[in-house]
């Protein structure tokens, strides 16, 4: 198969975003058919990245062309997995979003596969500029997937924010990029390492300032502490499937190459983040909840609720030093869960919202299981698995974070986490509350469970459940636990040489 | 004899003049002003690294970031045509729809 | 012929599941001929049997032990567990009579659920019920066999309240399941504390037999204790026993499968099973049979007076539980099961034959207001009277072999007192049986010019199979001094007792001086009930006839106090305290996010602000770290 095996995914996505931009100048192609087009080089991506998941292998495709800027290993593989996933689930579920009247045409589906590419581009990145192009083509494309529909000026007013924030934490990464490169003369991952080794005697203490501009751009698109305020504005903003895609796909990119830097280079540098890093996930799960509050808007509750989500990956990133494998593993299962539980209730709500009479507050779901049923009891089980109940893949991926956190020693912020996670309750059960203790309201406009969205979401919906018990009855079916063993075998794959 | 460090130095002054101008202008050209100029700050730096080290990577970089710098302003300034269409003004102060 | 294993278990499980799917489809849309349930549900045990069947074919004369691990159930830790299942000699013992006299009683059903509107749920919990007994029975683990255990008593729990329309059944259903509950909590805290041995090993019985012999005598002893509450909540002993009399609430084809054949002989099945863990602990097993002991006769007593035909039976079902516990206590797991075998047919038997007599009686169970029906109901009356002469212990019936080498072997093991309690709860028994007998069939003054429902001739069917079943059952065991084989015992080599020697004059002393306790009680009842007179009003009371209080006992020591201390919680402590703080509490934090959200002004260059604070605060901390 040769080295181009291992960039097929990059090149079908890239490919197909191209494509798709070239399609959209014809009028004559309808919406769907250019959603199936795009979601035909989607799972093309799919399959081709499937092909070596969960099979141990770091690889330099074309080293002589691209001198190792581009890595594919286990560990992209199995990003890449999700990122894919997260894209086709966004056209699946924002099936009947899309419409031309809702003013979405081509050109949507090339930028959303332009912001895939950016974000498997970053997973596979192996040195800081080539992924800060990566970033930056992933936060571009999504700007404008934002502002699409140009007649609604609250989406207007979402992207711009996105913008003019989003630029600045992209100038820190820079310039983090320069200060490590005028500290250690390289930008490639692994010899950034080598470099700040004690053994060289060097100081580093310009390399640990640009390494701390990077986390800080981390911080920003993960949406910590003090870096959060976009988020909440950017979600609320955003047509909903392109909220769906942004909570779910892009933090899991962010994290990638994030925790790729850290494990490969930054073992040294990063003790000295601990206090601060400690304070920051004390102050975003505070901030994250309180705000989840006071919300009487679904999707802003979301949105705030996204930023403790933040938080609780973020413990499972301060421990990964100590618990290593099991850590990185950890907030490797606890992104799946994320990415599953978020994209099924924004896909859910996406749905019942398609209809142009808007549906997004608490009170609009009063009583909503009667008129609804099967709705309801999905968004239920999402609810239930963000806020991290037995039986949902929420509580597994929390409990693996929360123990090791606790195995590690940061008993304070396990303790504190436990405490958001109690205040969740509050906010994803007055969904449930509201939707079952109330009596039939007269709705109307409420789609039908019928078409591809709804189908979908169930699939997630199950997914879920069957991530929750971990085991299974069904016999000769995968248990969850073999996402956990190739999460630990992709973090090996980043050791090897 | 002007040094590295006069150089590092530079791009630090230049990097607070454009955070300042994105933290306190109100107009939205100024603050894409105020972005490229963040951005050609970090362009300084990587040109100076390079000379230094006499790595030709630290200049290749710089116009990477001259391109994303340009489409970065592409976005920014069809947006802000947008903005400009429908309220007739490109003051930022206007862009606050979405509090609480 | 592995695989098989796995299909006796799946057969009914399916079956199940899809006359589940069919009988909510009809309720969505049309109602579906009752053919839709009845054909499957009947052919499932049959299946089953069958298999069962083979397997016990292959087992008899390969005389192998076979093993069939489909999938990794559960992965703790370096412990994989398997969904296993264990086909030995004594498994498919069990299989086999349970599979069979299910297919029986699911014939019966059929007859008796006939005109019922939930007839397609019905067929759907009788499947499920017999999936999972025949999973507890097959389970190669005590894990795999938990989720049988526990899968019966849903079943158990949702069939005693079939007719939930009448809150007593509903009443009733919950108290079995709670009690249920105390004995499945001691049966988890025993497989729990086993569990913390097995951890290189692996749970399934095999690898638990090679580490028992590691395990400190007196936790080994906790295990078999703990492990013990919980067959005495399945199996109905002292003190869990009070919900098996109220579970006759049930359907009475309910009663005859669940709460008297299969179900309830699990505990005993459980203790045969773990026969490697008890052997090491025989001071627990001379508690358990002791426990047994006292069941039997205290159940006994009760039955005596008690009017309900279907408490009578439950009664006594819990008496003969009470010797099979005797046997499996002092080691004779052979002798256990096989009075588990016979009583299953006699047992099932009695209960169809209530059932029969019930519903010929347009749904009476008092007895003192049946009486006379031998002319009426010939066939019922002949098979309850080989029934009833089983249960006596009267040879040649079932009843008697088994029972017979219970009684030999609690006195073999020198045990007198619990061998007198055994003998006289035999001859207590043969009273309140022919006590039963007489009263349903004889009698005088009786109201004859009642209308007698006709039976059909699905119910009489396995009545009279059953009835043949009690009367052979009991020659594969024929003892070697009546100059039988006993099969059984050297079938069940593994689990027979090893030292057992009594001088061949003993045992026939033995023998004739049960079958003589036995026959005084049969005279008793004779002289007392055969020409009983229904004019005269029967007095029902006294200390007996109330069950010695225990119920109210119960109520008054464990569920009064309850009661009233979660009232104290519910109006004192949860409104005044708890639901105060935690709603100042939330208030506050409500308060808490309505100020954070003054942050989200929607301000970009406040954002902006707020991001480079972040930024100077971080570099600061560096500077102060890096010094």
């Amino acid at each position: 198969m040769g080295d181009i095996s291992y960039l097929l995914p990059l090149l079908f996505v890239g490919v197909g975003a191209v494509v798709l931009m070239l399609l959209s100048y014809t009028k004559s192609l309808s919406i769907s058919s250019i959603a199936k087009i795009a979601l035909g080089f989607l799972v093309l991506a799919f399959i081709s990245n499937v092909y070596y998941f969960g099979e141990l292998h770091k690889v330099y495709p074309y080293e002589n062309v691209f001198f190792g800027m581009i890595v594919s290993d286990t560990y992209s593989v199995y990003f890449n997995s999700i990122l894919l996933v997260g894209a086709i689930a966004t056209i699946l579920i924002g099936w009947d979003y899309f419409r031309p009247d809702r003013r979405f045409t081509g050109e949507f589906f090339s930028l959303l596969l332009f912001s895939t590419f950016g974000m498997m581009l970053l997973v596979q990145s192996a040195e800081l500029l080539s992924a800060f192009i990566a970033l930056e083509i992933a936060s571009l494309s999504l700007y404008v997937m934002i502002g699409f529909q140009t007649d609604n000026i609250r989406r207007v007013e979402a992207s711009y924010r996105y913008l003019v924030l989003g630029s600045l934490s992209g100038v820190l990464f820079l310039f983090g990029t320069a200060l490590i490169y005028a500290s250690t003369k390289t930008t490639f991952l692994g010899n950034i390492g080598v470099e700040l080794l004690p053994q060289t005697g060097k100081d580093i203490s310009l390399a640990i300032g640009g390494a701390t501009l990077i986390l800080i751009t981390f911080l920003f698109k993960i949406s910590a502490f003090p870096f959060q305020n976009w988020t909440i504005d950017v979600y609320d903003g955003s047509p909903l499937p392109v909220s769906a895609y942004m909570a779910s796909t892009f933090k899991v990119a962010v994290f990638a190459f994030m925790l790729r830097f850290v494990a490969m280079d930054l073992g040294y540098i990063k003790d000295y983040w601990d206090g601060l890093l400690m304070g920051v996930i004390i102050l975003t799960l505070a901030y994250g909840t309180f705000l989840a509050l006071a919300q009487n808007n679904l999707k802003r509750m979301l949105a705030s609720s996204s930023i403790v989500h933040t938080g609780y990956l973020l413990i499972a990133f301060v421990s990964i030093d100590i618990i290593g494998e099991s850590a990185s593993s950890s907030i490797i299962y606890y992104l799946i869960a994320y990415f599953l539980s978020a994209m099924g209730a924004f896909g859910l709500i996406s749905y019942i919202s398609s209809s142009d009479k808007l549906r997004l507050t608490y009170e609009d779901f009063k009583g909503f299981s009667h008129v609804r049923p099967y709705m309801s009891a999905m968004l239920s089980i999402f609810m239930l698995s963000l806020a991290g109940l037995p039986g949902t893949i929420g509580f597994i991926g929390k409990f693996y974070i929360f123990s090791g956190a606790i195995e590690a020693g940061y008993t304070v912020l396990a303790t504190s986490a436990i405490l958001a996670t109690f205040i969740s309750i509050y906010y994803y059960f007055k969904l449930i509350a509201l939707m079952y203790f109330y009596p039939s309201p007269i709705l109307s406009n409420v789609p039908p469970l019928k078409g591809l969205p709804p189908i979908f979401i169930g699939f997630i919906a199950i997914a879920v459940l069957w991530g929750g018990i971990g085991n299974t009855f069904i016999a000769f079916f995968p248990s969850i636990d073999f996402l956990i063993d190739v999460a630990k075998l992709s973090h090996r794959s980043l050791f090897l040489q | 004899m002007i040094g590295l460090e006069h150089y590092l130095v530079l791009t630090g002054i230049l990097f607070s003049i454009g955070i300042v101008g994105v933290i306190r202008r109100t107009n939205l050209l100024m603050l894409f002003f105020s972005t490229e100029i963040l951005l050609n700050a970090v362009n300084i730096g990587f040109a100076a690294v390079s000379k230094y080290y006499g790595d030709l990577n630290g200049q290749i970089f710089s116009f990477f970031i001259i391109a994303i710098a340009a489409s970065e302003v592409a976005v920014g300034l069809g947006l802000l045509v947008l903005w400009y269409k429908k309220e007739g003004t490109i003051d930022l102060t206007s862009l606050q729809m979405m509090k609480g | 012929m592995n695989t098989l294993l796995m299909w006796i278990v799946l057969s009914p499980l399916l079956t199940s599941i899809f006359i589940g799917m069919v009988y909510m489809w009809g309720l969505k849309y049309h109602k579906l001929a009752r053919q839709w349930y009845i054909v499957p549900a009947l052919i499932s045990p049959f299946v089953s049997f069958v298999l069962a069947c083979f397997v016990f074919w292959e087992i008899l004369t390969q005389n192998n032990i076979l093993v069939y691990k489909p999938y990794v159930w559960l992965s703790i830790e370096n412990v994989d567990i398997y969904m296993g299942f264990l086909g030995d000699k004594l498994s498919i013992l069990m299989v086999l009579f349970v599979s069979f006299v299910g297919w029986m009683i699911h014939i019966y059903a059929s007859a008796y659920m006939q005109d019922d509107e939930g007839e397609g749920k019905f067929f759907f919990y009788f499947n499920l019920f017999l999936a999972s007994m025949l999973l507890l029975v097959l389970a190669d683990g005590p894990l795999i066999m938990f989720i049988g255990w526990e899968g019966v008593g849903v079943c158990s729990y949702l069939l005693i309240g079939f007719y939930f329309r009448v809150s007593q059944n509903v009443v009733a259903g919950n108290k079995a399941f709670i009690v249920n509950r105390v004995g499945d909590f001691g049966f988890v805290i025993g497989m729990v504390t086993l569990f913390f041995y097995c951890t290189d090993v692996g749970f399934d019985y095999a690898s638990i037999k090679q580490v028992v012999g590691n395990i400190p005598s007196f936790t080994l002893a906790f295990i078999g204790l703990m492990l013990f509450v919980g067959a005495m909540g399945k199996s109905a002993q002292i003190p869990l026993y009070v919900w098996l009399p109220d579970a006759m609430a049930g359907p009475t084809p309910v009663s005859a499968l669940i709460h008297a054949a299969t179900m309830v002989t699990a505990g005993v099945y459980m203790v045969a099973r773990f026969n490697f863990l008890y052997e090491l602990i025989p001071q627990v097993g001379v508690f358990i049979a002791y426990v047994g002991a006292l069941s039997a006769f205290f159940a006994a007593i009760i039955a005596t007076k008690q009017t309900d035909i279907k408490k009578i039976l439950a009664y006594s079902t819990m008496s003969q539980l009470g010797y099979m516990f005797i046997a499996v206590g002092l080691g004779g797991y052979a002798s256990g099961v096989f009075h588990v075998f016979t009583h299953a047919f006699f047992k099932a038997l009695l209960f169809m034959g209530a059932g029969a007599v019930m519903t010929a009686l347009h749904h009476e169970q008092d007895i003192f207001k049946m009486g006379g029906l031998r002319q009426k109901l010939p066939l019922v009356h002949g098979c309850m009277l080989v029934a009833t002469l089983a249960l006596c212990g009267i040879p040649p019936f079932a009843g008697f072999f088994s029972k017979d080498q219970i009684l030999l072997e609690a006195f073999a093991s020198g045990h007198y007192l619990l061998w007198s309690i055994a003998t006289l709860t035999a001859g207590l028994s043969a009273y309140y049986m022919f006590r039963l007998f007489f009263v349903v069939f004889e009698g005088k003054n009786y109201n004859s010019s009642r209308h007698i429902h006709r039976l059909s001739k699905t119910m009489q069917v396995p009545i009279f199979v059953l009835a043949i079943g009690s009367l052979m059952a009991g020659f594969i065991g024929v003892p070697l001094v009546l100059g039988g084989d006993n099969h059984i015992a050297s079938y069940l080599f593994e689990w027979t007792k090893k030292s057992l020697h009594v001088e061949h004059s003993i045992e026939f002393a033995l023998m004739g001086l049960s079958v003589t306790v036995a026959l005084v009680g049969v005279v008793l009842a004779y002289v007392k009930f055969y020409r009983y007179d229904f004019k005269k009003e029967y007095v029902s009371k006294g200390i007996v006839y109330n069950k010695f209080y225990v119920d109210e006992f119960y109520h008054l020591l464990i569920v009064l106090p309850l009661q009233s201390l979660s009232s104290f919680i519910a109006s004192r402590l949860d409104i005044q305290i708890i639901d105060a703080l935690i709603m100042g509490a939330c208030r506050g934090v409500i308060k808490g996010g309505r100020f954070v959200s003054l942050l989200q002004n929607a301000n970009t260059r406040f954002y902006s602000l707020l991001m480079m604070c972040g930024v100077s605060v971080f570099f600061i901390y560096l500077i102060l770290v890096l010094g």
